[in-house]
């Protein structure tokens, strides 16, 4: 036996790429969301509430009627710290609504013919369940009352976009701003629309609740999907059955709609800027390094992207992420983004210390940790999260601690050295001596040779037996051979030659002592051929 | 036109689905790759054989490094402060296959 270790350096370019950014933005929600609601400070008590939680509605109730106080009631009491939203939607008039307690976000309507108001509170410690508005005249209103908890119990409501006036037509665009859930209404006092249906025009970014739905009056939610890139909602509309000027109105709770810079994709957290930036996530194609292969190092490079800032005292840190999808699915579900306690539940595979240089569009090595051999995912897919210590961590320096990688997967590669040690066999040629002394047997020697590749590379074994061992003409010398004659004859004891060829002419002298008998069994014939005598007694 | 360029205009074509587009990739990179005149050097290494199959470059030589260096699904050329060639989004780039080579041995452990 002896062995051999075949080596190979592979290089794996990234097959796929994704950048998630949190879903606000401190920039994005002022006044609704300050620095100190998030915990900005260090220890940054909201962080992973702020990463995790969503805006989610608790109940709903919507009513209708025509007098000067529209009213509607909660089927339970409102838990203490929820934001609770009404809408009320006028279709007669246009005169004051007013709600005690309460805080306008938008309000505009058309002379005489409608309005369309949102009002907001935080709910109290016995918030009562009945909601009341009040109007200057009496006339048709819808009003939809909503209840939202999550992190809506830490950021305000505000007004996504002001109620205004649309001319008439068949479709009431809701203007482009991501929304992590938003309330959506339009309004109509001059004739009835036959339907009225609330989509994106991807069709697949949010989810829609429709509250409302009369023919003058439709009250929506949208739930914007929280797992793309930049979480927002490009495009969003009504479409009504017939044409009609509206009033059109959105509130609630936007997302982080920063799109990023063109290029790059950012990891880590500025808690100064519009965005609190991200996590990023990349996927090689290991499958071809072998299962049973065994891998002695690995690094990751990375390429920095066209926008490029460093983090002073953060480290990045890149973890394993094996068994998380990297491609974009259209869900509500967070996939990439880690809060600081599941980061550090990761296993981490790379760093790079902070303050390490970093120039825009150029390759750089990071430092492998000695877990990151363990956890390529040979004969599979190998996905990596690129984050920061900060995000391990959840103690945040308070100033820009992030880095940009190339938003193009293909820029980032994994450079994998693997062995395999292969053992060949060495043949013992297994030539028994019986084999050996038999001069029609050497086939057998090759049979017993098993057929791998490795016995044509053995020097030794070029003992060919059979060409060495010669032919028949010993066998006549071979005493041992007479027993196969002995055995025809049967054991009469009395004949004396044991073997005695009856090949040649030779004279032959075959007595039989006295009561001998030969017996000639049927079908056998006896001849006396030349001067053979067979005597008998007489008679 | 060079072999980035190349790269890039199959890579701005949206009308492509991925899986022409890699297809193009590596018709591509075949074409750059064995245009490479051998043997040349890197560092103290010489690249004496590249042999290329669908996605995958292989790369043999002589001096002390873990051959073969197979490079899947690798670039034809590399970003580089210094290069030739200015990407749309400002970016300069060197569009040879030895800078992919030599970037490749570099970063190995």
């Amino acid at each position: 036996m002896y062995s051999e270790r075949t080596v190979t350096t592979s290089v794996i370019y990234g097959s796929t790429i994704r950048g998630q950014n949190v879903q606000y933005g401190p920039g994005f929600i002022s006044p609704a969301v300050t620095a100190a609601t998030i915990g900005l400070a260090s220890p940054f008590t909201n962080l992973s509430t702020f990463l995790t939680t969503k805006v989610t509605r608790t109940r709903f109730t919507n009513s209708t009627g025509s007098t000067t106080n529209p009213t509607a009631t909660f089927s339970a009491t409102p838990a203490n710290g929820s934001a609770l939203i009404a809408v009320i939607l006028r279709t007669a008039d246009n005169t004051t609504t007013t709600m005690t307690g309460w805080t306008q976000l938008s309000n505009a309507g058309a002379g005489g013919v409608r309005q369309a108001a949102v009002f907001w509170k935080r709910a109290g410690a016995s918030e009562p369940t009945t909601v009341t508005a009040t109007n200057a005249t009496a006339a048709a209103w819808n009003m939809t009352i909503i209840e939202y908890g999550g992190w809506a119990t830490l950021a305000d409501p505000v007004s996504i976009s002001a109620s205004a006036t649309v001319a008439s037509t068949t479709t009431i665009s809701v203007p482009a701003t991501g929304m992590m859930a938003g309330v959506v209404a339009i309004v109509n006092g001059t004739g009835s629309w036959t339907s009225a249906t609330l989509a994106d025009d991807l069709g697949t970014n949010a989810s829609y609740t429709q509250f409302a739905a009369t023919t003058l009056a439709n009250c929506s939610e949208i739930v914007g999907y929280n797992n793309y890139e930049d979480a927002s909602i490009t495009s969003a509309k009504y479409t009504l059955g017939t044409a009609r000027a509206t009033n059109r109105l959105v509130v609630g709770w936007p997302h982080n709609a920063n799109a990023g810079t063109a290029g790059s994709l950012f990891a880590g957290i500025d808690p100064t800027a519009s965005a609190l930036v991200g996590q990023v996530g990349i996927e090689f194609d290991t499958s071809t390094i072998p299962a049973l292969n065994t891998v002695s190092a690995a690094t990751l490079t990375l390429k920095s992207g066209s926008s490029v800032t460093w983090p002073s005292t953060a480290n990045s840190e890149i973890f394993s992420i094996n068994s998380t999808a990297i491609a974009k699915t259209p869900s509500n579900t967070r996939t990439l983004w880690r809060t600081p306690t599941e980061v550090a539940a990761l296993t981490k595979v790379a760093t790079r210390a902070a303050g390490s240089a970093y120039v825009a569009n150029t390759t750089y090595a990071w430092d492998s940790e000695t877990a990151f051999i363990s956890n390529i995912n040979q004969g599979s897919t190998t996905r990596l999260l690129v984050a920061t210590s900060e995000q391990r961590t959840g103690s945040l320096a308070g100033s820009t601690q992030t880095y940009s990688v190339s938003d193009t997967a293909a820029n980032h590669f994994l450079t994998i050295v693997h062995n395999r040690l292969v053992t060949i066999p060495t043949v013992t040629a297994t030539a028994t001596p019986t084999i050996s002394r038999i001069p029609s047997f050497p086939r057998t020697i090759a049979a017993s040779a098993t057929a791998t590749a490795a016995l044509s590379r053995i020097a030794s074994f070029p003992r060919t037996i059979a060409a060495a061992v010669t032919a028949s003409p010993t066998l006549s010398r071979i005493p041992s051979f007479a027993r196969t004659i002995a055995a025809s004859v049967t054991a009469v004891p009395s004949i004396v030659a044991t073997y005695q060829p009856f090949l040649t002419q030779l004279p032959r002298i075959l007595r039989l002592a006295g009561r001998s008998t030969i017996t000639l069994v049927s079908q056998s014939t006896l001849r006396l051929l030349g001067r053979s005598t067979l005597k008998l007694p007489k008679e | 036109m060079t072999a980035l360029d190349d790269w890039w205009a199959v890579e701005a074509d949206q009308s492509l689905t991925s899986e022409q587009k890699q297809a193009l990739f590596n018709d591509i990179r075949a074409a750059a790759f064995l245009a490479v005149d051998l043997p040349f050097y890197v560092d103290a290494l010489q690249i004496t054989h590249i042999a290329v199959s669908g996605n995958r470059v292989d790369v043999s030589g002589l001096g002390k490094f873990s051959w073969p260096l197979r490079i899947y699904n690798g670039p034809v050329g590399v970003a580089d402060p210094d290069g030739n060639i200015t990407k749309a989004d400002g970016s300069t780039w060197f569009s040879d296959p030895v800078e992919v080579v030599a970037q490749c041995i570099r970063s190995a452990p």
